[in-house]
């Protein structure tokens, strides 16, 4: 955690992840400080990859993990609003595709929140003081004399106030503050985080226009159906795929090996026979038409209610 | 065979097999895709469309069973709907959201049916759809919201 303050400004993305507990691949690739602050064409300011405030004032956050469900799109962005004493009404959240900038974009094991959290606190800090010394140098006074507060940033000597989004092309001119100089907030401010908030999403949720994974549609899509091994761990031993290959809009039939990666048979890859098609329903049609036989394995015999003895 | 829809009181013309279950030729076929799959088989709700006004399960329903019929899906507009967005919004009612497609057109359903329901009208009426979220409560609230607000813009 500490090293991040020996790092200059240059490596801070690269580097911000690694002190985060997070993962510096992604970060590596952004670590062109080009990349980082665009000058000459910037249209808003880019503190980092995952978020952006624009010159409008909207803070849209990349989101680089998936959403299971439990809220982390709101969750992440409640940071960012946080330490950027932002209005929540201009914060809006977008997956990211998955792209080796991103860095591990492996979602699981609850550590979108426990890994992001505080990069996203700290981005959304940087933020607010990079705007607070854009103002600062606009009305003359010590940033000291300056506060966030609701997406405008306050000259707490005349009580004048700018918002934030008419700071932010000055900002991104700005060179990255250390970090050493950037304060988070005491949890006992808190307004967001840990707050009830609004899903980023309803919008999205009550018109059914949210994208899950069921949902993504790219160009020459095919549509996929896998039939599993009836017992964990199986693999397929032979299979006929006449019938299959006569349902309407099966395209192609695979079968897929059971690969046991060294790490452990538990992040292998689970044996099946795969069926291609042009839509979801002629892919089911066509996985029930297939007659396979199953290499059971080990498991074959496992029985439920012995188990249960135990 | 070549096949007329009317979603949404937009005009498809598709061609699929006419055994095809109504939802994946809205998914798939037309491409829109609020309408969910759950489970297939018409325990779980999250594909309910309104076919003539009628709440249907599009996951067992054949495709044609619904041509020359009005189709309507989350991706449409009614009044109804439209005061439930605005209570679900006001009540924070979805988690993860994937159901809410199909519970928002199941209340609809029933607010097209009974103006002013009791909570064993929401209780019976909400029955099939299911959430593994467990906003059961909101959604209960929500219905109550869009009542009120419906009867606030009279």
């Amino acid at each position: 955690m500490s090293t991040i303050q020996k790092i200059d400004r240059r490596d801070f993305v690269k580097l911000f992840g690694l002190a985060s507990g997070g993962i510096i691949l992604g970060c590596s690739v952004a670590a062109d400080s080009k990349d980082f602050i665009p000058s000459e064409h910037a249209t808003g300011f880019h503190p980092n990859l995952f978020i952006h405030l624009q010159k409008n004032g909207n803070i849209i956050l990349i989101a680089s993990r998936s959403e299971m469900g439990q809220g982390i799109r709101t969750s992440l962005a409640s940071a960012i609003a946080e330490e950027l004493e932002a209005d929540w009404q201009y914060i809006s959240v977008e997956q990211a595709i998955g792209h080796e900038k991103y860095g591990n974009q492996n979602t699981d094991g609850s550590r979108s929140v426990r890994t992001r959290l505080e990069p996203m606190r700290k981005m959304g800090a940087t933020a607010k003081m990079m705007l607070i010394t854009v103002a600062a140098k606009k009305w003359n006074i010590a940033t000291s004399a300056c506060k966030a507060a609701n997406h405008f940033v306050i000259n707490t000597i005349t009580n004048e106030q700018i918002f934030f989004g008419d700071l932010a092309a000055d900002a991104a001119k700005l060179p990255i503050p250390k970090e050493k100089n950037i304060q988070l907030k005491q949890v006992k401010d808190f307004k967001f985080i840990g707050k009830t908030l609004k899903s980023v999403d309803l919008t999205d949720f009550t018109h059914g226009t949210a994208t899950y994974g069921i949902d993504v549609r790219i160009p020459n899509m095919k549509f996929a159906a896998i039939a599993r091994s009836p017992v964990t761990f199986g693999s397929v031993k032979s299979f006929t795929k006449n019938n299959a290959e006569k349902v309407a809009g099966v395209e192609a039939i695979f079968e897929m090996p059971r690969l046991i990666p060294p790490t452990g048979k538990f992040f292998g890859m689970l044996g099946g026979v795969a069926i291609i098609a042009n839509n979801t329903w002629a892919a089911f049609q066509g996985k029930i038409a297939l007659a396979i036989e199953w290499n059971k394995g080990a498991n074959e015999n496992f029985d439920s209610e012995e188990f249960k003895k135990y | 065979m070549d096949i007329n829809l009317s979603i949404n009181g937009k005009l498809h013309a598709v061609q699929v097999q006419e055994d095809m279950p109504l939802l994946w030729v809205i998914r798939d076929i037309v491409g829109l895709t609020g309408t969910k799959f759950g489970c297939g088989v018409s325990q779980c709700g999250a594909c309910s469309v309104l076919i003539d006004g009628k709440l249907t399960k599009s996951c067992v329903t054949s495709v044609s069973d619904a041509i020359e019929k009005d189709i309507f899906t989350i991706e449409g507009n009614s009044k109804n709907l439209e005061f439930l967005r605005q209570a679900w919004t006001d009540g924070n009612v979805p988690q993860c959201g994937y159901c809410q497609s199909g519970q928002l057109i199941a209340a609809t359903s029933l607010l097209d049916l009974i103006e002013k329901p009791t909570d064993e009208d929401i209780d019976e009426a909400m029955s099939a759809n299911i959430c593994r979220c467990g906003t059961y409560a909101r959604i209960k609230k929500g219905i109550h919201t869009a009542v009120k607000l419906k009867n606030e813009t009279k």
